[in-house]
């Protein structure tokens, strides 16, 4: 005689089949945050390099960096000066001398 | 729009870029921390877990890029030595050293989740917590040194993510029941 309800699943098979779930899941999750991650990585990368202050570059191409300040784009104050200090403690030159030198093609090409 | 030679800055945006991240991820996840310690993360704790774990890896992944690239900046030029031990490099301290000791911080507390048998449970659930603290250095570190803490859109970001968390943390603290506020509401 056969019952009203189906038989109920071997406990061993259901147990495999919510740890199998539970991994998929797991899986899910990590992916997500994997994904999330080079999102954010990207959108920070592209906020930074549109809208994020410059400062000075490096002596090689400060002079450009120069030109770029008198044509009155604003960059920032704080970095122009941290880069400054970077260069005074790592390189061991002096801020002034690098912003003089950034400064004089400016100053001839308005002269 | 500010022409930006890329060569000269890629290194420099990256670490930003990285800097920027490790907080969002790192304050998710003291989020998502306290959320499975507190009262209502207890229905998803498994998933929470997970979600936990993720976003603490990818945090540090993360933080591990902020400083590595700082090393490829040809015009900042540090040293080894200089990312890796607090006041070495003189410069914007003490926000600098901040960073570094929270840095070590979340990545050693956050790593010893896997030597936590080694350790005994308890003891690392007790160490566990001054993930919290190496999370607040990190933040004080980001408004003092960031280069982009002067911006609008950044401290809105900043101020959005941290808030809640510190909220959460500040809950925590409250009602914990070893807490000086739990003692005198018993007492």
């Amino acid at each position: 005689m056969q019952s009203a309800h189906p038989a109920p699943p071997h406990p061993s098979r259901e147990l495999r089949r919510r740890l199998r779930a539970r991994a998929r899941r797991v899986r899910i999750l990590r992916r997500r945050v994997g994904a999330l991650t080079v999102a954010l990585l990207l959108t920070a990368w592209g906020a930074v390099f549109a809208i994020g202050p410059m400062g000075h570059a490096s002596t090689a191409s400060a002079t450009k960096v120069a030109l770029v300040y008198t044509r009155g784009h604003k960059t920032g104050k704080r970095s122009a000066s941290k880069k400054a200090n970077a260069v005074s403690s790592s390189e061991g030159t002096s801020s002034s001398s690098s912003a003089a030198s950034t400064v004089s093609p400016v100053t001839t090409s308005q002269s | 729009m500010l022409a930006v030679d890329l060569g000269t800055h890629f290194f420099w945006i990256t670490s930003r870029a990285a800097g920027i991240v490790a907080l969002l991820l790192s304050s998710g996840s003291v989020a998502a921390g306290l959320a499975i310690s507190g009262r209502f993360g207890r229905m998803r704790g498994p998933d929470l877990r997970v979600t936990h774990e993720a976003l603490s890896l990818a945090a540090l992944a993360a933080l591990v890029l902020h400083a590595a690239t700082l090393l490829g900046d040809s015009f900042f030029h540090p040293t080894v030595a200089d990312l890796l031990i607090p006041f070495h490099m003189n410069y914007k301290e003490p926000y600098m050293a901040i960073g570094i000791i929270g840095g070590w911080g979340m990545l050693i507390l956050g790593l010893s989740y896997y030597a936590r048998e080694r350790i005994g449970v308890n003891r690392w659930k007790a160490l566990h917590r001054l993930t919290a603290v190496a999370w607040i250095l990190g933040v004080i570190h980001t408004l003092g040194e960031g280069t982009d803490a002067g911006q609008l859109w950044f401290l809105a970001m900043t101020l959005i993510v941290v808030i809640p968390v510190a909220l959460l943390l500040a809950a925590r603290i409250l009602t914990t029941p070893g807490s000086a506020t739990g003692n005198a509401r018993r007492a």
